[in-house]
């Protein structure tokens, strides 16, 4: 493709910057600028996907990305990324596990009673979709009445501190594939280090889905679930937490928690196999998790991982059980950025196609003289 | 408050960075260092431009401190499998480093070797004279160094003998460095 | 609470509660005319969260978060010493710092060693806080099921 050198646009891009931050802020006398913790609190679950796309947990400079970019996902997670592009890596945690969090909500479809119990959490999914109109002129007292008023008077003692995963069970019992003691000591396969080659490992694949796009992913998700695809997933397993970050003290070598990083986590049972010709048949198994409340991410990233492992072993038979297909189209820098590519001058191309059409009709014109 | 030496400092590796640059592309040119730690060798200087915690490095020698070490963040590692090694050019070398795979030449060992004395004429009889040429020599110059045994040029010339294999050298005296990549030719004179 | 009593692993979870201004005001003050040298180079970068996967346990790369780190040797004008040291989830060196002198503070048992672990127990307080949050949210919203029973047996997940 030829991209043609331009000299004329220097001036035209420099107001495009200008007239850009013009349309943020025209909103008039009375407004305020947005700031960064009303867009973490008050926007949480889109800050949530900005995290989580940008691929860094940084609550500070994703909420500054959805400001500068105006709302547009693409663009925050993109500046997010950038970011993190400019960064040197430090260290890498030991492999931390998803029992340590801290959960606000935990859900179960596969069972009705689990170890611990069912507790929805901030949910949406059981609101009814009506416009609350109230919210068009909330006043601040009564915004800052709601947080204040609903502590009282609720009895925390009867939830335990921890809460088994529920796959465990059906571990106990023999109900899930064996966990493979090799892979334990297995070097990850680093996505920001190495392009995709396939085929590629699982834990390629896994990195790449919890940064992708939320949408690519569920419509891919989607597609498995419609039909194009065998999975017919039940969540074993929905956890929403906060999972401690531990490094070990540079001085004495002992984990200490640094941080703590909100993360949505979900285990999906699709159809049962056999997995060699004399074992028990099992369940099987996909895993999907995120940083951030990113329900709908972590669902779909499950049921894909399932589809993927099913189209690495027996080859694919559907888009979604493909690695190529998936992993290389789900990623939202990648996608919108080739996208947006479209928009640069392509003038010496489409001359080139201006040029073939003419000699190709004259030549018409000539085989077929025009009456 | 805290003290942070010149030689840990963003500005002043920058400066040694951009001099190790023009040292590899004009092999055997000497050149004044950039910054002379207030604590520590010339060598630690030149470590610390070049080395982080995704390298290794081995110090056959004991030249670095105790707590040099943490500073340079580099993973200890044996002389045969370093990124890195720093060795006293006084004594024989008594490994081979890593030369690197047809592949990928790059995976290939650097070696500061610590010399007593660089320059272009030397008043030392002990001193090594070598006619250089290759990329980056106008048709030829000449190095001498004192306090480098000989058998360092008779191991390089098999380390160097399969380009692109080989390893690449700075050395280093108390206050000038000079770099060897391993496509100098190195004749001693 | 006595230093005793409180891990120096539970440091920099408390420590971290506490607004950073606050603690970076406090450490200035306590540090001044200390003798600080850094042990190995303050930086601030990204770190890479490595997760194991609860399906297979198989390790994979979840995603970076900022991080900053500090290690610190202190000598005080009468001549006590301490190391000190921290990495801190936040992308400035001079959080990490604060906190490493906080960490050798403490257990150095320097000159102010009171004062921070008084910042110890605000931060467990706020900490404990938070907890206490999360767990008015699972309780406000946990599922009873005892009614269903009555109208049918549905079997529950094995115990583990």
């Amino acid at each position: 493709m030829g991209y043609v050198a331009i000299k004329g646009g220097g001036q035209a891009i420099e107001g495009t910057k200008q007239v850009f931050d013009y349309l943020r802020t025209r909103q008039g006398d009375t407004s305020v600028p947005l700031d960064t913790s009303t867009i973490e609190n008050q926007l949480r679950l889109l800050h949530s996907r900005v995290i989580s796309e940008g691929g860094v947990y940084h609550p500070r400079l994703a909420s500054l990305a959805i400001k500068q970019a105006q709302g547009d996902t693409l663009e925050a997670a993109f500046a997010l990324r950038a970011y993190r592009s400019t960064q040197p890596r430090l260290v890498e945690t030991p492999a931390l596990n998803t029992g340590e969090m801290r959960i606000t909500r935990r859900i179960s479809s596969a069972f009705k009673d689990i170890p611990g119990g069912q507790m929805l959490g901030a949910t949406t999914d059981y609101h009814l979709r009506l416009m609350r109109l109230e919210l068009l002129n909330e006043s601040p007292e009564q915004f800052s009445e709601i947080a204040k008023s609903w502590f009282s008077g609720i009895d925390v003692d009867v939830i335990p501190d921890t809460f088994p995963k529920v796959l465990e069970g059906l571990r106990a019992e023999g109900l899930l594939p064996e966990i493979d003691q090799r892979t334990r000591g297995q070097v990850p396969f680093d996505i920001t280090r190495e392009p995709l080659i396939f085929p590629v490992s699982r834990s390629a694949a896994l990195a790449t889905m919890t940064r992708a796009e939320q949408g690519s992913l569920l419509a891919m998700a989607y597609s498995n679930m419609r039909g194009y695809g065998d999975v017919h997933p039940t969540v074993a397993e929905l956890r929403v937490g906060y999972l401690p970050v531990l490094l070990p003290h540079p001085i004495t070598g002992d984990l200490t928690e640094i941080g703590e990083v909100e993360v949505t986590e979900c285990e999906v049972i699709a159809m049962y196999e056999s997995n060699e010709a004399n074992d028990k048949p099992t369940f099987t198994l996909g895993y999907g998790v995120c940083f951030g409340h990113n329900e709908v991410k972590a669902i779909s990233m499950a049921i894909l991982d399932r589809a993927l492992q099913k189209g690495m072993k027996d080859g694919p038979t559907n888009p979604s059980e493909d690695p190529e297909f998936v992993l290389l189209h789900v990623d939202g820098i990648d996608s919108m950025g080739f996208c947006s590519h479209y928009k640069m001058p392509h003038y010496v191309t489409f001359q080139s196609d201006m040029d073939r059409l003419r000699k190709t009709q004259q030549k018409q014109d000539v085989k077929e003289p025009v009456v | 408050m805290l003290k942070l030496d010149p030689i840990w400092q963003p500005d002043s590796q920058q400066k040694q960075f951009r001099l190790l640059l023009e040292a590899m592309s004009r092999p055997g040119e000497c050149y004044a260092i950039a910054t002379i730690p207030e604590d520590g060798s010339v060598a630690l200087s030149v470590l610390a431009t070049l080395l982080d915690a995704e390298v290794s490095l081995a110090d056959p020698d004991d030249l670095l401190r105790i707590e040099d070490w943490p500073m340079l963040q580099a993973k200890p590692e044996l002389s045969e499998q370093a990124d890195y090694i720093l060795c006293d050019g006084a004594h024989p070398p008594d490994f081979i480093p890593k030369i690197g795979t047809l592949a990928c030449p790059e995976q290939s060992a650097t070696l500061l070797l610590v010399v007593e004395e660089l320059g272009q004429a030397i008043n030392s009889q002990s001193a090594l004279k070598m006619k250089l040429t290759g990329p980056g020599i106008a048709a030829s110059s000449i190095l001498s160094i004192s306090g480098l045994n000989p058998e360092w040029l008779s191991v390089r010339e098999d380390w160097i003998d399969s380009f692109p294999l080989g390893v690449d050298w700075i050395l280093v005296d108390k206050a000038r460095i000079t770099a060897l990549p391993r496509t100098t030719k190195v004749e001693l004179l | 609470m006595t230093m005793d009593m409180i891990e120096r692993t539970k440091w920099l979870a408390a420590l971290t509660a506490i607004p950073s201004a606050e603690l970076m005001l406090l450490t200035e003050e306590l540090s001044k005319g200390w003798e600080i040298k850094p042990m190995s180079v303050p930086q601030s970068g990204l770190g890479m969260l490595k997760l194991n996967d609860t399906a297979f346990a198989e390790p994979f790369y979840m995603g970076e978060f900022p991080v900053a780190s500090a290690w610190l040797k202190i000598t005080t004008p009468d001549g006590h010493t301490a190391e000190g040291a921290a990495q801190v989830m936040d992308d400035r060196i001079e959080v990490a710092e604060a906190h490493a002198l906080c960490d050798a503070i403490l257990s150095g048992h320097l000159p102010g060693h009171d004062r921070v672990l008084t910042m110890v127990e605000k931060g467990l307080a706020i900490r404990e806080e938070t907890r206490l949050e999360r767990k008015r949210i699972l309780a406000h919203t946990q599922v009873d099921f005892s009614l269903l029973d009555d109208v049918g047996d549905e079997k529950g997940v094995p115990n583990a």
